[in-house]
């Protein structure tokens, strides 16, 4: 039994969670929901179909515990890709543009969106203080190929900017925000 | 292979914005196995792009934990189910008895299965009722956890944007501070606004900046105070600094006061073809 409020570190946690410990998972769940949820959302724009990809995610992180390296990376890195590319697919697929459950998405998407950040965001300092640095040009970026799940390519064939020029810039923008933290 | 170059290509990011191929992705994990600077350098960034993500966190719905907790609860007992099937033990031998003999024993046996049975079931509930209320309690103490975590952060954003409000209620209402604004020329739009609070008795000088662009990477924006329309440097602008009020060099005298666009680091004199924002007192 974890007792509440104990750290648990990450090689434990996945060590506990491949042999199936219920209690880990739901260390995993309430360490992770929102990060997971606040990705998923920011993708999707709509509340129920974000809990149910995040219900559906964290499915997979519990089934598919095993398939986790973490000499790839950090298990965090792992888990948001999988919210990532399930609320991509979702937005590509035909029930969902049909459905049109969402919001208006504007063509561009400019950070912040303020129906959804400042009324229940924990950090609302953190993300002001953090898209201050960033220029308007490298907030789209990052939304472009964070949220939206556009390659480096397609970024350059769709803005006709030279794909050297989108990698660099790219690197600027994760730059700036390494420098932050 | 130049390790600097292939960092600096920007292959390091793709790769963990997950925009790579499988063929590329291998070769970055190849990469990252044989050259410990990329492998550094990867793991920084991933550090970045967490506290990025990690920004745009919300809480869902307490509902959805039920939810999950119940999906993993079906998930696990469809397994457990999978497994047990496999156990079942193969029957020995048949041997010759007599017939009243073996009518009797069925019959004890037969009762005592039926007894097994019903103690078995009994056995059974019991256990799912301490496992139910195992979770029951897991569950609530999770989510007194998470409501008692959520309100803990509010509270320390609460508290910290209350002592920012203080701090620019006392600058603004201090009679002894001067509020100079800012207006934007030449490319800068009228969204972009600078506001200077100069405390002429301490002549300290704080600059407050809205929506103005990025300069070019070889420039820096530098405030100026202009006394008798003589230009004094009054400090560099540093775009990164997170505090809303960049704290600037302190300023005895002075009429108006000028943001330019210098080369990084700053001029002695500025560049009066750059002027980017202006303000008289």
């Amino acid at each position: 039994m974890i007792e509440p409020g104990r750290f648990i570190a990450e090689p434990e946690l996945v060590r506990l969670l491949n042999e199936k410990d219920k209690h880990a998972f739901e260390y995993l769940y309430d360490h992770y929901s929102a990060a997971v949820y606040g990705v998923v959302l920011r993708i999707v724009r709509s509340e129920d179909i974000a809990e149910e990809i995040s219900q559906d995610c964290f499915l997979r992180y519990w089934n598919k515990i095993n398939d986790y390296d973490p000499s790839k990376g950090k298990l965090f890195t792992w888990m948001i890709n999988i919210a990532r590319n399930m609320s991509i697919d979702k937005i590509r697929s035909k029930d969902f543009k049909k459905s049109a459950k969402t919001d208006e998405i504007p063509e561009h998407v400019s950070i912040p969106d303020s129906s959804y950040n400042d009324k229940h965001k924990p950090e609302y300092i953190g993300v002001r203080e953090m898209l201050n640095v960033l220029s308007a040009e490298q907030k789209e970026l990052l939304d472009l190929m964070y949220f939206r799940g556009y390659t480096q390519s397609e970024i350059s064939e769709e803005f006709g900017i030279p794909l050297g020029t989108v990698k660099t810039r790219v690197r600027a923008a994760i730059n700036k925000l390494r420098g932050l933290f | 292979m130049n390790t600097k170059e292939y960092i600096s290509s920007g292959i390091l990011e793709a790769y963990l914005l997950g925009s790579l191929s499988p063929e590329e992705s291998r070769e970055v994990e190849d990469n990252s196995e044989k050259y410990p600077e990329v492998k550094k350098e990867l793991r920084a960034i991933e550090d970045a792009m967490f506290h990025y993500a990690s920004k745009f966190s919300r809480n869902p719905s307490l509902t959805l934990k039920k939810k999950v907790m119940n999906a993993v609860d079906k998930a696990e007992k469809s397994e457990k189910k999978e497994t047990s099937a496999k156990g079942k033990t193969v029957s020995g031998p048949k041997r010759e008895t007599a017939p009243y003999l073996v009518a009797a024993s069925i019959t004890i046996a037969l009762g005592c299965a039926i007894l097994a049975g019903m103690f078995w079931q009994k056995w059974q509930h019991a256990e799912e009722k301490i496992v139910t209320l195992q979770q029951e309690n897991t569950r609530i103490s999770g989510n007194i956890n998470t409501v008692k975590f959520s309100m803990e952060e509010k509270l320390k954003t609460d508290s910290a944007q209350l002592a920012q409000v203080r701090e620019e209620l006392h600058m603004v209402m201090d009679s002894s501070i001067s509020k100079v604004h800012l207006k934007g020329m030449a490319d800068m739009t009228a969204a972009s606004t600078g506001v200077v609070l100069w405390n002429k008795s301490s002549q300290e000088v704080f600059l407050n900046l809205k929506n103005i662009p990025e300069p070019p990477d070889s420039m820096q924006y530098q405030l100026w105070a202009l006394h008798k329309g003589k230009p004094v440097d009054a400090g560099m602008i540093e775009m990164s600094d997170p505090e809303p009020y960049h704290k600037m060099k302190q300023v005895g005298k002075a009429e108006s006061f000028a943001i330019t666009l210098e080369p990084k680091g700053g001029s002695a004199k500025p560049n009066l073809d750059a002027v980017c924002m202006m303000g008289k007192l």
